[in-house]
């Protein structure tokens, strides 16, 4: 196996997430077709990167779905949320984005409700944000 | 971002039948499903046994997430089981699709015999035809249930 080098990519990846190694970073001509198999085997993706591709992948199985007790428990939904809590910061981000039913999935990841009782949803997003930066997980917004 | 799939993506029936797109996906609030919109509510998302403390439920019905709960709903407003989707004057119809058991979805038919559906947090859509939605992803159209008209909703003229 390759021994995977950590890359600092101007501090945008969080300490501890592998993304790409030297060989992975030469020119893909150069490359042996040995060593792109294995890179691609062995491609390890950050947090965002996983987040994501099963957050799109989410989406474009169940956003049809009018019952959000059926689109929580699709795999990709159930795959975040055993992700843990660094998927906050990226929850909330969605929730202020692209929007969709992830506030069941914060409920579940954090066993509390941080909203509790708020229906406004964009209040109901800033509740959450306080309660992650009170945790440490996100600096500021 | 994620980007919505087209209709045709999701439902490949929709292909080659008339169907009109009517508004876009609603991933943010406020947050309104089929249900909601069979019953002429653009304002709540109507869900039975939900997670979601914020969805909303009739007092009075069954409130466990099955099938039977949203047929419950349908009679409580007074809605009764029929025959054929073919458009009865003087009645409005609702069309469920249901698969493997589960409620998935359900249309509303306009007086002018054209079919309403809200797709989950997607696209509303008017469909000619119930089986351009029928499939993998909401089943079939088992029950067809009908009440003297009483919606305010009519058809464009």
């Amino acid at each position: 196996m390759l021994a995977l080098k950590q890359q600092s990519f101007g501090g945008l990846l969080p300490s501890g997430q592998l993304d790409q190694s030297e060989e992975e970073l030469r020119p893909r001509q150069q490359q042996p077709r040995t060593i792109r198999l294995l890179l691609a085997q062995h491609r390890v993706e950050t947090v965002e990167q996983k987040f994501q591709r099963l957050a799109d992948e989410w989406h474009r199985e169940t956003d049809h779905l009018s019952v959000t007790a059926q689109a929580t428990a699709h795999r990709a939904y159930r795959d975040i949320v055993d992700m843990g809590e660094k998927t906050v910061p990226h929850i909330l981000h969605e929730l202020q984005t692209t929007g969709g039913a992830w506030f069941q999935a914060l409920r579940e990841i954090t066993g509390q409700d941080a909203a509790a009782g708020i229906q406004d949803y964009d209040a109901a997003v800033r509740e959450w944000e306080r309660w992650a930066i009170s945790r440490g997980l996100i600096i500021h917004r | 971002m994620t980007t919505p799939a087209s209709p045709e993506d999701v439902f490949p029936g929709l292909r080659g039948t008339s169907y009109w797109v009517t508004s876009c996906a609603t991933l943010r609030p406020p947050w309104y499903n089929c249900v909601a919109w069979a019953l002429g509510d653009d304002t709540q998302w109507w869900e039975a046994g939900r997670l979601d403390p914020n969805c909303h439920w009739p007092h009075g019905v069954l409130d466990d997430g099955t099938l039977a709960a949203y047929l419950q709903l349908f009679r409580s407003r007074g809605y009764v089981d029929c025959q054929g989707e073919a458009l009865e004057p003087g009645h409005e119809k609702i069309a469920i699709y249901e698969l493997a058991g589960q409620f998935k979805h359900v249309a509303y038919q306009r007086d002018d015999g054209v079919w309403l559906s809200k797709l989950g947090f997607s696209f509303d859509i008017e469909h000619a035809s119930l089986t351009a939605l029928a499939g993998p992803r909401y089943g079939t159209p088992n029950t067809i249930m009908r009440r003297p008209w009483r919606s305010t909703r009519a058809c464009p003229q």
